[in-house]
């Protein structure tokens, strides 16, 4: 295990035991080590390949953090708080890349595949936050679902035992949270019977 | 809604997707009993529940990858385009220095080896190694720095194709083979010189430029030698790690005392050079084996197929050369780099007149041959002659070539728009020959000739196109650096002598015409780079004079808005001169 992982491992604790501070300390170490994997992973010149090995950077994250070296009893709140750092950081990404796509800094426009596509990934990660907020007021506990699966890329099974949940119920709650948000975010007055 | 609502939706919604979509309707009847909105609320959900939404359906992380893709990707002031190529030790990118606007090549270290000493002093000793000995055939270093955490050494960009990639088309004709061999040999002899052994010489380590030039690139294995030898000796028949594929790309090229990890010296580097040799010639490595053990086995052991029995029109002298080098003892090797040179380019010499003779001349007996053989190869008394005059040719043009950079630097600053437009030339050719521009004007100040050093400083009038002689340094030098300091041109340091550097600091006063003595440096030093640094007028300071004093300190970078360090060797940051 390298000290970089020792290092966002112990950070993310001490975040989940509620130190404050350790969240600060975390942005700066994580942010650069997703763009160091994204320079890896992927690589403009082919954007089929881009959108393709995508995937693989998920992993590369989840190895970033040691897992064996949480304590059994922390682990809810390890990962929960991994997804928290997570969510924040790219949240705060999409925004900032929005911003200096469409406004006063707006530098380029569209030029291929790729951009195209992360222009509209970056919309839709903005809506998705503020949805995931108001699905949070409404439902803690799929919240929490959403946040784990989807910005902490843990599976069914992972986010379970986090929640000490079974898959099933994870599974079922998923769906709907899944519904709620699309929902939520393309706004739809959906009609009735066109889908039935 | 209220909770209770929500609930209600919620498990109306979660049932109803279990079941045919053509019983949702009946189900929803029954269980929402005439309440309008519980209905829509959940018909709404499912209609949501059956759209694709990509989106979510993959991890965060995996959209997130294509924002961080298509921002521009910086690593200091380079723009990262592409990447070129991975190795053993991080990946190498096409970058754009966006201060100078020009295409280098970065090497990023991967962050988990920056972790580890061991792997950032070989990057860092790879870095200085190379900006130390400067020669056509090795690549040429711009910078070693650090920014986020991020270990990097940018390198002009090799435009063209590695050796590996050439032979993949099959073996070479023996003239481009030994053309080939003789400038990585020049490369070897020059850092062989500097106390330096390459151990990683294979043919991606070797670029081929459309112009002829050949460039050997990564004298960075050294300071991990210990580590590979650990490595070898712990591992086994299968053991060996190809994740990387480092090691198996280079054990093909190790030499037997790179296999038996014991220490290894110049003549590893023979050796290695041999088996690439060998491969040029006949389009296989002497030593082929797919298993580790196997291979190192027959590289201690084995004497490979000899080259004329794999290739045609093999000269006599030249398989016993690629012998020679393949020596399993390194005391029948060439013993150094030097010796092969000479033998390299006798044998291009009777390539070039064989091919003349070849009408006349006709294979004569084995005996005849392997008189001619025999008298041929010990015929240096005349043919070392004719040597010692080629290099001397060879070197003096080379010193040539290196006037001719001088010159090209110098269109290269009075080039407009991009384009190069030839001006009239300096006064003599030199290479070190160091330009400034103080007012608005372009000066060039000192350089070399074939050991000798310039005093001249020249101021070029770019109206005219004319250059005019200023008064000269009081010291001739080469090598040394230049900056402009409060209107004055400065000096700093350099050589008088191809070995001899000095400390000596002088600055001319355009308003006078002269040159004054400052202070000297704290130590000799040449082919350094001088900064001013906190570059307001009012207290210009030049803060650093970083020296590579042959070569115990590399190149430098730069530690904060004031200070700047040498490889973290702190110690060598001095002020030198107060503006
Ligand atoms: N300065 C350069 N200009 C152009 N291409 C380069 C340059 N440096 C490296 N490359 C390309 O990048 C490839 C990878 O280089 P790198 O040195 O990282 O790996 P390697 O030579 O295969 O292994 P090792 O790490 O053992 O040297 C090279 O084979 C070459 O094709
Ligand atoms: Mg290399």
């Amino acid at each position: 295990m390298t000290a970089i992982q020792q290092e966002i491992t112990q950070l993310l604790l001490k975040w989940s035991k509620g130190d404050a501070d350790a969240l600060e300390r975390l942005i700066p170490i994580v942010y650069p080590e997703l763009r160091r994997m994204a320079r890896r992973y992927m690589g403009r010149e082919n954007s089929q390949h881009t959108l393709q090995t995508s995937a693989l950077i998920n992993e590369a994250y989840l190895k970033l953090i040691d897992q064996q070296a949480v304590e059994w009893q922390d682990r809810a709140h390890f990962f929960a708080a991994a997804a928290q750092v997570m969510r924040r950081i790219l949240i705060d990404h999409a925004r900032r890349y929005r911003y200096e796509k469409r406004g006063a800094g707006a530098r380029r426009i569209a030029i291929d595949d790729v951009a195209i596509i992360a222009d509209e990934r970056a919309s839709e990660f903005v809506a998705l936050d503020a949805a995931l907020v108001a699905l949070t007021n409404l439902d803690a506990r799929k919240g929490r679902i959403v946040e784990l699966r989807f910005f902490g890329g843990l599976t069914v099974e992972e986010t379970a035992e986090v929640l000490k949940l079974s898959p099933i119920t994870i599974k079922r709650e998923w769906r709907t949270a899944r519904a709620w948000l699309y929902r939520e975010i393309s706004g739809e007055n959906v009609t009735v019977d066109s889908k039935l | 809604m209220n909770a209770e609502g929500w609930n209600r939706v919620d498990e109306l919604f979660q049932n109803a997707v279990e079941i045919q979509p053509s019983d949702r309707r009946a189900y929803l009847d029954k269980e929402c009993r005439g309440d309008e909105f519980l209905r829509n609320e959940v018909e709404s959900l499912l209609s949501s529940d059956s759209c694709d939404w990509e989106f979510i359906d993959r991890s965060a992380l995996e959209s997130a990858a294509v924002l961080l893709a298509d921002e521009q990707q910086k690593v200091g002031h380079y723009e990262i385009l592409k990447l070129i190529g991975r190795g053993g030790m991080g990946e190498v990118y096409l970058a754009r220095d966006q201060i100078l606007n020009r295409d280098i090549a970065l090497k990023l270290l991967p962050q988990e080896y920056t972790q580890d000493p061991d792997r950032l002093s070989r990057f860092q000793r790879e870095a200085r190694t190379i900006s130390a000995l400067n020669h056509p055939n090795i690549i040429t270093i711009y910078e070693l720095g650090n920014v986020e955490d991020q270990e990097f050494i940018s390198t002009e960009l090799i435009e063209g194709e590695t050796l590996r990639t050439r032979l993949k088309m099959g073996a070479m004709l023996i003239r481009d083979a030994l053309e080939i061999a003789l400038q990585i040999a020049g490369a070897l002899a020059a850092a062989h010189r500097s106390g330096i052994v390459h151990r990683d010489i294979k043919p991606e380590n070797i670029m081929l430029r459309p112009d002829g030039y050949i460039k050997v690139l990564d004298f960075g294995l050294a300071k991990l030698a210990e580590q590979s030898e650990s490595f070898l000796q712990s591992t086994n028949a299968e053991g060996l790690d190809m994740s990387s594929g480092l090691l198996m790309g280079t054990a093909r090229y190790m030499s037997p005392e790179q296999a038996k990890g014991i220490s290894v010296d110049s003549r590893s580097d023979i050796f290695s050079l041999g088996t690439v040799l060998y491969e040029m010639l006949t389009g296989r490595p002497p030593f082929d084996e797919e298993h580790t053990a196997t291979l190192t086995e027959s590289i201690l052991h084995e004497d490979p197929l000899s080259i004329d029995k794999l290739a045609t029109a093999v000269p006599a002298n030249l398989v016993f050369l690629v012998d020679k080098m393949l020596s399993k003892d390194r005391k029948s090797r060439y013993q150094n780099a030097d010796e092969l040179i000479k033998d390299l380019k006798f044998l291009q010499k009777e390539l070039v007149a064989d091919a003349s003779h070849l009408e006349s001349r006709r294979p004569e007996s084995m005996l005849g041959s392997m008189l001619e053989r025999i008298a041929r190869w010990p015929g240096l008394a005349f043919s070392l002659i004719i040597i010692a005059v080629v290099l001397a040719i060879g070197y003096s043009s080379f010193k040539f070539l290196r006037g001719e950079a001088a010159e090209a630097s110098t269109e290269r600053l009075l080039a407009e728009a991009g384009t190069w437009t030839t001006k009239s030339p300096i006064s003599s050719p030199r290479w070190q020959a160091e330009p400034a521009v103080l007012n608005n004007v372009l000066y060039v100040a000192g350089g070399w000739n074939v050991c000798s050093p310039f005093a001249n400083l020249e101021s070029y009038d770019s109206a005219t196109d004319t250059w005019t002689q200023k008064a000269s340094m009081i010291r001739a030098r080469g090598g040394h650096g230049v900056a402009v300091l409060n209107g004055q041109i400065y000096a700093v340091g350099g050589s008088i002598d191809c070995a001899v550097h000095i400390s000596s600091v002088e600055a001319y006063d355009p308003a006078t015409d002269s040159w004054s003595e400052k202070a000297p440096l704290p130590s000799a030093r040449a082919a350094h780079v001088v900064a001013v640094s906190n570059g307001r007028s009012e207290d210009r300071q030049v803060d650093r004079a970083c020296a590579d004093a042959n070569p115990a300190i590399g190149s430098c970078r730069r530690g904060s808005r004031r200070n700047y360090l040498c490889d973290g060797r702190r110690r060598s940051v001095r002020r030198v001169v107060h503006g």
